[in-house]
């Protein structure tokens, strides 16, 4: 069993297709519409059965991605603060130059490749990522 | 802020304040707008982005049909959400020119608002109550305060009514959301204007403004009613003609 990749975004159609091009590169994934279902659902994982990484869009209501991503780092410093962050954001970039440290910005529209590229470089295997956590 | 003048502009007889509010605004719209094209956008981009890197693999992994009509419905639900966009700003730019020309004709439009209406909503509609103007422009205006009940409205039931009186006829409708403050319901009409914000709901923040424009094109008035945490109630008055 590999740890998944978790996509967090509001808009349905972009989460499902960024999901599908995961599974189809054989990486499993789990889609959240919102930052508040994740953080429900993330939070009662094993530290065994954690993201390997975690892609949330930055503008979504309730709460945006870079406060899921600050909530995580102070809330759960030990467990899914540790994982790896990538915020996605359809903002102009000068809105989002400057992002505090350890959390890489994804652009959209979002290269599939660079994507992919991503999510390949974190994904792993239950052992190595357990070694980790 | 210092407000730089390359233009050579006459700025002393210029009021500051609404001038800064102006480039607060149009930076405010640009962000949104980038944001509000880039998702639909996104979408499509990386379904074709799959479609590519789908087409560069073994045959007998390629996509099941149904995943690829799956695929294929969700580009073009986002190219016609990136159409409306484009239609909006470019709706802005003819009410900014005088060119948002109104073809009147008379139309049944209790037969409009039955057909606008989904099954769930629940209605009064009295029958065949007649207008004389722009079809589509009304169907438009009437479109925008419906989705706005629907995203703005938290989920909870809304109600809506086509009435005639004696000089008016009346279309309103009610839904039970976040509601709006006395101080937004003064500019929620204007271009660029949200009551929520922009993370909040989608939308560039043009729609109320564009139905205002056709709704007073037709001698009407849309008139809101609202209370934070209680609902609002959006009326469209159109003068009621005796001859139709």
């Amino acid at each position: 069993m590999n740890h998944p990749v978790c996509i967090i975004d509001d808009d349905d159609d972009v989460r499902e297709v960024m999901s599908f091009a995961l599974e189809y590169e054989g990486i499993q994934s789990i889609p959240f519409a919102s930052a508040m279902q994740a953080e429900a659902y993330l939070s009662n994982l094993t530290p065994d059965y954690l993201p390997s990484l975690i892609f949330v869009d930055f503008m979504m209501p309730e709460m945006d991605g870079l406060e899921f991503i600050n909530l995580m780092r102070k809330k759960y410093p030990d467990t899914l603060g540790r994982i790896p962050m990538v915020l996605s954001t359809a903002r102009l970039a000068e809105d989002t130059d400057v992002m505090p440290a350890g959390i890489v910005k994804l652009e959209k529209p979002i290269d599939l490749d660079h994507f992919i590229r991503i999510a390949k470089e974190h994904y792993s295997p239950l052992e190595k990522h357990a070694s980790v956590s | 802020m210092k407000v730089s003048n390359k233009m050579n502009l006459p700025l002393d007889g210029l009021n500051l304040e609404s001038l800064m509010e102006t480039l607060f605004y149009r930076e405010e719209f640009l962000s949104i707008a980038s944001h509000e094209l880039k998702t639909p956008l996104t979408s499509i981009k990386l379904q074709t982005q799959v479609f590519r890197r789908n087409s560069k693999k073994e045959k007998n992994t390629s996509y099941s049909k149904e995943k690829v009509d799956r695929l294929v419905d969700q580009i073009d639900i986002q190219s016609t959400r990136l159409i409306k966009i484009i239609d909006d700003m470019l709706d802005i730019s003819r009410i900014r020119t005088g060119q948002l020309v109104m073809t009147k004709t008379k139309f049944n439009l209790s037969e409009v608002v039955e057909e606008l209406l989904p099954a769930q909503i629940s209605s009064k509609i009295e029958s065949n109550i007649f207008i004389n103007g722009d079809r589509e422009r009304i169907i438009q205006a009437m479109s925008v305060i419906l989705n706005n009940a629907a995203r703005y409205g938290r989920g909870l039931p809304i109600k809506v009514r086509l009435v005639q009186r004696k000089t008016k006829i009346i279309f309103s409708v009610q839904d039970q959301g976040y509601g709006i403050s006395p101080e937004d319901q003064k500019r929620i009409f204007q271009r660029f204007q949200r009551a929520v914000p922009a993370s909040e709901v989608s939308g560039i923040g043009l729609g109320l403004f564009i139905a205002n424009e056709i709704v007073e094109s037709h001698n009407g008035k849309i008139i809101v009613k609202s209370e934070i945490g209680q609902g609002s109630t959006f009326k469209v008055n159109f003068k009621r003609e005796e001859s139709l």
